[in-house]
């Protein structure tokens, strides 16, 4: 007896796909074709050699020569300065990374306050960011802060000793951080977005309530803008391990190596003493140690970051 | 009917993208100008069979359209000589049908590290420049051209040319590099400041001489000295070149005697230490600098700079030791193994080193040539600053003030000079060295010299 309350099992024809279908397919791939290609060609492509000369000794005149783990294994016990390099990279990083998220976010808190030149300032802030860390902008830091330039006569007319900047060990490294700080501009803007977001009446509400602005800045608009800092802190550890251009273009990795970055470092390798494929056993190397912390970072969101989505 | 057609016309401009990424461009061989000469008739041609054959002329380059061609040519240079080659390189294009030479350029680390990125893509230029420190690595990886054919053939014409010059360009019985010139490390000096320190220099000094010179100058007049840059030249200084063959042949005692003068040197005044960061052009104009370190060929652009007459002279070398300067090629010309029109840049080459045109667009700019008539021509044109290094290079010829250039030094050599000179020499020159603590600094990177040589 068959059951009322069954309904007749709908039977499901064979997917058959009419050409009018595969036409949108193709189509939608021949879209996707260039930038597929491009993916390929010039990032997954140079990523699986780079893995491989990594195992090699490669000079890049003659054909790259396998040599197992000899790359890895000279970098771990054998080499110092990788560990230097990678101490002052970190160093580098552990300063610039919460400093730069500190400044951006204070420069793009102070720009909620309406007035008529946040247009302006808005985009006076975001300048260094787009003018990068160029040759030409790694030139005029040097001029600017020369033992004879424009910072040290400002502080020799105001009695004080002019300070070498970039000549002293000590201080060469904090005067790269400045230069990635500078360019916090990317950064601010993130955060003048998820500033946007802050209900306003929770801020009214608190006022009311008699909270002064630094409270209610630590209480209601630092928890809710903790996505942006999350995003923000992520990317800002990547670039700064991955930092190269300041090192090389303003110190050179002096004086005497105090600003060695790791990615100058592994440019000095295999340029200056064409060991390309130990160059790329370093490349691996760091792409280990940023997932390591990444994935550290991701897995510690769950307790701080506050996704507005999740009510 | 709108919408199939916008997808339509989507699906080809697409495509054609995706073709046309991928087509690459292509290298084209020159294609043959016809000449027009008359097909002989029928009867002609049975007039022609009884008697001579008919001779059938190879068409020279010249006769060739270049239309199209991809030549490059790669150098490097100061800015005075990137354009004195450029000059050279404008003349040379008229000479050839339709021929657009891709003029490659850089400064010097930019330039090196270019053409070894370039090397390994096979996509080094027809005519590259090399220099004597690396130019062994790229024929042990078969990427120069053995030029000997066409020298035996005269299609390069070194007739003019002493037999050691083109020995120096020399590998294995293969001749891949052809110096572009003559040059030697000097130090250009102004004799002025030193007749005001009441002193005299030879043109040819002991280190010794050099030192008690430089002090008596700086006391009286405050003037200081840029000394040599490199550990070649350090060491020669102190009577040893730096590599024999794989191995080191610099003793500890010699670069210790070296640092001990630079860190003196430094102490006394008349080197200035790092924190100083002198304006070297500003310096050589006002007298901050008495003697500045140069290589030859760079005289007069330097000296353009001083907006002074200066002299020359040979390196400084300690007493006893075998002279310090070295005649040395200043930079090379060679073909790459992978151009495809090796023939146009061999012509290249021979128009650079034959051709008067090429002689006055740059004079003494890469050193004495290496040519007689070009270096008589030159001789004869030139202004009188720029003969002076020529006249320098023939005096240390004649006096016998140069010993040989070193032979090529072994690969690991940047990494092993970083260790040996640049790391003590930047220490001491920021003042973070004591005197005490040299030699130890010293017998550590040698050790540590020995290991990477040694691998």
């Amino acid at each position: 007896m068959k059951n009322k309350n069954t309904l007749p099992v709908p039977v499901r024809p064979k997917h058959k796909r009419t050409k009018a279908q595969i036409r949108k397919d193709v189509t939608g791939y021949i879209f996707i074709l260039p930038i597929v290609i491009n993916l390929i060609v010039f990032h997954l492509y140079p990523l699986i050699s780079s893995f491989y000369l990594s195992f090699t000794e490669y000079n890049i005149i003659s054909p790259a020569k396998f040599i197992g783990w000899d790359n890895y294994k000279k970098m771990f016990l054998e080499d110092p300065i990788i560990w230097a390099s990678l101490k002052v990279t970190f160093k580098y990083a552990i300063i610039s990374v919460p400093l730069s998220l500190a400044v951006s976010l204070l420069v793009a808190v102070i720009m909620t306050y309406p007035s008529r030149m946040t247009n302006f300032y808005r985009v006076i802030f975001y300048i260094p960011s787009l003018i990068g860390g160029g040759v030409a902008c790694a030139t005029v830091w040097k001029m600017v802060w020369k033992i004879d330039g424009p910072v040290n006569m400002a502080l020799q007319s105001m009695g004080l000793e002019p300070i070498r900047w970039m000549t002293d060990t000590k201080l060469a490294l904090y005067n790269i951080i400045l230069l990635g700080v500078w360019q916090f501009g990317g950064q601010m803007i993130i955060f003048l977005a998820a500033l946007k977001n802050v209900p306003k009446e929770l801020l009214e509400a608190a006022k009311v309530d008699g909270a002064t602005p630094i409270k209610s800045f630590f209480k209601i608009t630092l928890p809710i803008v903790t996505s942006a800092i999350f995003f923000n802190l992520i990317n800002g550890i990547i670039s700064a391990l991955q930092q190269f251009n300041a090192a090389f273009l303003v110190t050179q990795g002096g004086p005497l190596n105090s600003t060695r970055l790791y990615g100058l470092y592994q440019y000095t390798q295999a340029f200056e003493y064409q060991h390309f494929g130990y160059a790329s056993a370093m490349a691996w190397f760091l792409t280990v140690i940023i997932v390591a912390m990444t994935a550290v970072v991701f897995k510690s969101s769950s307790t701080w970051v506050y996704y507005q989505d999740e009510g | 009917m709108r919408h199939s057609f916008v997808k339509k016309a989507a699906m080809l401009l697409a495509g054609i993208m995706v073709i046309g990424s991928l087509a690459g461009c292509g290298k084209e061989q020159p294609k043959e100008v016809i000449e027009s000469t008359p097909a002989p008739t029928e009867v002609e041609k049975e007039e022609t069979v009884v008697s001579e054959p008919e001779v059938v002329e190879e068409p020279t380059l010249k006769d060739l359209d270049w239309d199209d061609v991809e030549f490059r040519v790669g150098w490097t240079g100061s800015d005075v000589q990137n354009n004195a080659i450029l000059d050279v390189v404008e003349v040379f294009e008229e000479d050839y049908n339709n021929l657009f030479v891709t003029a490659e350029f850089a400064g010097w680390s930019q330039y090196v590290s270019r053409i070894s990125t370039q090397a390994a893509g096979n996509q080094l230029p027809d005519v590259v420049m090399m220099d004597y420190s690396f130019f062994k690595n790229y024929d042990d990886g078969d990427l120069l051209l053995p030029l000997n054919d066409y020298i035996e053939s005269g299609a390069l014409d070194l007739s003019g040319v002493d037999e050691s010059v083109i020995a120096s360009g020399t590998l294995d019985g293969d001749i891949v590099a052809i110096p572009l010139g003559n040059n030697v490390p000097c130090f250009m000096y102004d004799p002025a400041i030193v007749a005001e320190a009441g002193v005299t220099i030879s043109e040819a000094p002991t280190f010794e001489e050099f030192t008690e010179v430089a002090k008596a100058v700086y006391d009286k007049t405050g003037s200081m000295i840029y000394p040599a840059t490199s550990l070649d030249l350090v060491a020669r200084q102190m009577g040893s070149d730096v590599y024999a063959g794989d191995k080191l042949a610099v003793t500890a005692d010699q670069l210790i005697e070296y640092y001990n003068w630079y860190y003196d040197a430094i102490d006394y005044g008349f080197i200035p230490d790092f924190h100083q960061s002198v304006n070297a052009a500003e310096a050589l104009a006002n007298g901050g600098y008495w003697a500045y370190w140069i290589w030859s060929n760079n005289f007069a652009a330097n000296q353009a700079t001083a907006n002074k007459p200066m002299s020359l002279m040979a390196m400084p070398t300690v007493e006893g030791a075998p002279n310090a300067t070295y005649f040395k090629p200043t930079l090379f010309w060679s073909v790459a193994a992978s151009s495809e029109n090796p023939d146009l840049a061999v012509e290249f080459i021979n128009y650079y080193i034959n051709n008067k045109d090429a002689w006055n667009a740059v004079t003494s700019h890469y050193g004495v040539p290496i040519d007689a008539d070009a270096k008589a021509y030159v001789g004869r044109a030139m202004k009188d600053v720029d003969k002076q290094p020529l006249e320098f290079l023939a005096w240390l010829g004649e006096e016998g003030h140069t010993s040989p250039i070193f032979a090529p030094t072994p690969a690991a050599a940047n990494e092993a000079n970083k260790l040996l000179f640049n790391d003590i020499r930047d220490k001491i020159g920021l003042l973070e060295m004591k005197r005490e603590d040299i030699p130890a600094a010293v017998e550590a990177a040698i050790k540590a010299a020995n290991e990477i040589l040694a691998k």
